[in-house]
């Protein structure tokens, strides 16, 4: 039978078969050309077949066949189970009255693409020349189904990709039983919300019973299919126009109703041009149906993507096209079966979600997806390349201009604080200068006063004098002259001090004889007050700079007759621990605030308890300069009301740096 | 005859002070601070008071404030401040609190007599209109 050629097939019926079989092309209707094309074979009286005729194609990855048309075998009563997707069963039909042709379909070398099966009545077989011609016409329409749908796509699968919207409904109460991507895509409502939807529902211009009417003829049988213009309804309210197409096929149970409604030229030149604005997106965008399937990308798609458009053409899963970027390691390491799954699975969510991702390349890309109201959704796509660069190099910019912000910030407040230090210092020593003046001219009034008051006194006396009263007021002039030079001689040593101009020079010197010479002093001006000096363990000799030391004492004894004009006891202890002598001087007297202990040794200073004390805050600033000189140190014990101790530490050796000093400093030791 | 209290903390200025008071025939009490010289003028009712301000354990304003609040029936006892205290503030400050005059060292003592013995006439008036303090 491979002998058969064309010429053994009557000529008009291949004709016939081929011209539907392209028409059938542009229409996208093969289901309904194929029961056209099986219906006019099987009337061929030349074939001598039955009125029964199936075409079943393999399952896509399955060995099973599915059955893809039929033409009219209800008449035949066979008990086979013919819907279409069923499976082709083990016994077509087991009747002695029909015999069954099976008819392998081989196309592009692919000898199991599918199967035709065709009947003949049993008491008139079919001869060989009418096989042949069967044979034929079941390879072409193998080719066009091939052609047509790929190699393994089922009708349903068919109908499914058909970029016609297609509504399938039962024709009692025309509830919508099926839609494809396509009618959900157009008009907006997702598979489940058109389920249960009318055909009539959707359309504008006519009412439900008029939809019904137009379709009268397929309910009475009189018609296999009607055709109408009508105007189509969007979820969203805009409209389109439609032709449409409602034909009776053959469900499961009983016969159904299914409207293909195609978009006029209108809508295509629509679609052409929704295409090329597509195109001249310059992201990337692809649309995908609610079962994960490209229905429509544009070019820059696949650039960025980096895929190449003939893999992945509409229709192709979302699944592949991840498959094959995790296994060429776009999205890194990692198991690429799971990194698929957790993509497929945030797509399923069916939530608009965005993220970036940096390509091996270093290309920089913005992913996004918009849900879609039919359960399908948008992808976009967009180079950020540059941005990104931008954004980088902006960041840097601001990183280091904040840096730079900072920095300033922080000299200024440096600047400030150093400043703000300088205020108060300068605002201190302007106090204290204040002070000093106000206490200058004090100290300096009082022994003036009594100068020319005994002047005053001398010269109101006209003469009349007694040798006693001359020589008194003479004492008492003389007194506050000493006590002015003193006070003299002290603004001057601080004066030396604070320039820095005096130098010690060092001697060894008996430290018992000037605590003796300055006790000595300290009695002629204080009678009252007792001095009690244990100073045996003090050593033989230190080294210190006689005339300041004594200075020294002398302070810190007057100071102690001074601050305690009640309390006429005054203790001197000396002694000597690890090379230093400590000396202490205690006085009952006034005492000192704890909170003016720290001030004390500054100058000017004068503590809260001295009061109506005459004094000028010099002198124990003047023994804490003389002291650190020598490298030594003096410390304060003291308690208002309860009387001050002075402890003063010198080292036995002298200070470590000083040698000798060649000029004598002129300290006073008054 | 009057008596005049003289508060003063430096010996040799009261000692001068004293000396030309008691020459102008006014008996004379002395005192070393103002706290003593608190002490002096309640038990000794003294008719003028002369004092230094600066002086230890309580200052000649600080004894003037405590009279005047606590001891009212002293409120017409002529009170002079003598101070090397020459500041203008400070001297606002005495007189504002409430004394006779203030009187700057060193001390002119033709001037302060003066004020004595004018202050000396108006209680001796005074004590003789019948116009007790």
């Amino acid at each position: 039978m491979q002998t058969m050629t064309w010429n053994a097939m009557p000529p008009w019926a291949l004709l016939a078969g081929r011209d539907i079989l392209k028409a059938a092309l542009p229409e996208q209707r093969l289901g309904e050309t194929l029961k056209d094309i099986l219906s006019i074979i099987t009337a061929l009286p030349q074939l001598d077949l039955s009125e029964m005729a199936a075409i079943y194609v393999r399952e896509a990855g399955q060995d099973r066949q599915r059955l893809v048309h039929h033409n009219t075998a209800d008449q035949l009563d066979l008990p086979i189970d013919l819907a279409p997707g069923a499976r082709m069963p083990e016994c077509i039909a087991d009747r002695d009255d029909l015999i069954p042709y099976r008819i392998a379909i081989s196309v592009n070398g692919d000898p199991d693409f599918g199967t035709a099966v065709f009947f003949s009545r049993s008491e008139r077989p079919i001869s060989t020349e009418s096989l042949s011609a069967l044979h034929l016409l079941t390879q072409e329409i193998g080719s066009v189904i091939q052609q047509r749908s790929g190699c393994t796509t089922s009708v349903l699968d068919m109908v499914e990709l058909s970029t016609d919207e297609i509504y399938i409904f039962e024709p009692q109460r025309f509830t919508i039983t099926r839609t494809n991507a396509t009618a959900s895509m157009r008009s907006g409502y997702s598979a489940e919300a058109l389920a249960g939807m009318t055909p009539g529902s959707l359309k504008v211009g006519i009412s439900e019973l008029d939809y019904q009417a137009k379709l009268l003829p397929l309910v009475e049988g009189s018609a296999r299919s009607v055709t109408f213009d009508a105007i189509q309804r969007r979820r969203n309210g805009t409209v389109y126009p439609v032709k449409v197409h409602v034909w009776r096929i053959r469900g499961p149970t009983s016969d159904l109703f299914a409207e293909v409604a195609i978009a006029t030229a209108d809508q295509r030149k629509a679609l052409g041009l929704l295409e090329q604005v597509f195109d001249a997106i310059p992201g990337g965008i692809g649309v995908f149906d609610n079962r994960s399937r490209l229905l429509m990308a544009n070019r820059r798609l696949y650039d960025l993507m980096n895929i190449p458009p003939e893999m992945f053409p509409p229709g192709s899963k979302f699944e592949d096209i991840l498959r094959y970027n995790a296994s060429r390691g776009e999205w890194g390491d990692g198991d690429p079966e799971a990194m698929v799954r957790e993509r497929i699975q945030q797509a399923a969510l069916g939530l608009p979600y965005s993220f970036e991702r940096e390509r091996k390349s270093g290309k920089v890309l913005a992913v996004r997806s918009e849900p879609l109201s039919n359960g399908g959704y948008v992808l976009s796509y967009t180079d950020i390349t540059l941005r990104k660069r931008a954004e980088k190099e902006l960041i840097r910019h601001r990183d280091a201009l904040e840096k730079t912000v900072r920095q300033r910030t922080a000299e200024i407040a440096a600047q400030a604080a150093a400043l703000e230090e300088a205020l108060q210092q300068e605002k201190n020593i302007n106090a204290m200068q204040r002070q000093f003046v106000a206490m200058t001219s004090h100290e300096f009034r009082t022994p003036l006063a009594i100068i020319d008051g005994a002047a005053q006194r001398i010269q109101r006396k006209k003469g009349e004098m007694e040798a006693r009263f001359l020589t008194d007021k003479t004492q008492q002039i003389r007194s506050a002259v000493s006590r002015m030079v003193e006070l003299m001689e002290s603004f001057l040593s601080a004066g030396r001090m604070d320039t820095g101009k005096v130098e010690l020079s060092l001697v060894d010197c008996s430290l018992h004889k000037l605590i003796e010479q300055a006790i000595k002093r300290q009695k002629l001006s204080a009678q009252h007050h007792r001095f009690d000096a244990e100073i045996e363990a003090l050593p033989p000799v230190i080294r210190c700079d006689a005339l300041a030391i004594s200075q020294v004492l002398t302070n810190l004894l007057s100071n102690a007759v001074k601050y305690a004009p009640r309390a006429p006891d005054i203790t001197i202890r000396g002694w000597e621990e690890d090379g230093f002598v400590f000396l202490s001087v205690k006085d009952e007297g006034v005492g000192i605030d704890a909170d003016d202990v720290p001030k004390l040794f500054q100058p000017y200073f004068r503590a809260r308890t001295s009061t109506g004390i005459a004094g000028t805050g010099i002198g124990l600033s003047l023994v804490k300069q003389i002291v650190t000189m020598h490298d030594g140190d003096i410390f304060v014990e003291s308690e208002r009301g309860k009387g001050t101790c002075f402890t003063l530490v010198l080292p036995v050796q002298g200070p470590a740096a000083q040698d000798t000093a060649e000029p004598a400093p002129e300290v006073s030791a008054a | 005859m009057i008596t005049v209290l003289c508060v003063e903390d430096e010996r040799d200025v009261r000692e001068l002070i004293v000396e030309e008071l008691e020459e102008a025939g006014i008996r004379v009490l002395q005192a070393e601070n103002g706290k003593e010289g608190l002490d002096k003028i309640l038990s000794q009712r003294p008719d003028i008071v002369i004092s230094d301000i600066t002086m230890p354990e309580m200052d000649g304003i600080s004894m003037l404030g405590e009279l005047q609040i606590n001891h009212p029936q002293f409120a017409n006892m002529p009170v002079l401040f003598l101070t090397a205290l020459a500041d203008r503030e400070k001297m606002i400050e005495g007189l504002g609190a409430g004394a006779e005059s203030y009187l700057t060292k060193p001390i002119d003592f033709d001037v302060l007599m003066a004020k004595i013995q004018g202050l000396v006439v108006r209680i001796e008036n005074r004590v003789t209109a019948g116009l007790e303090f």
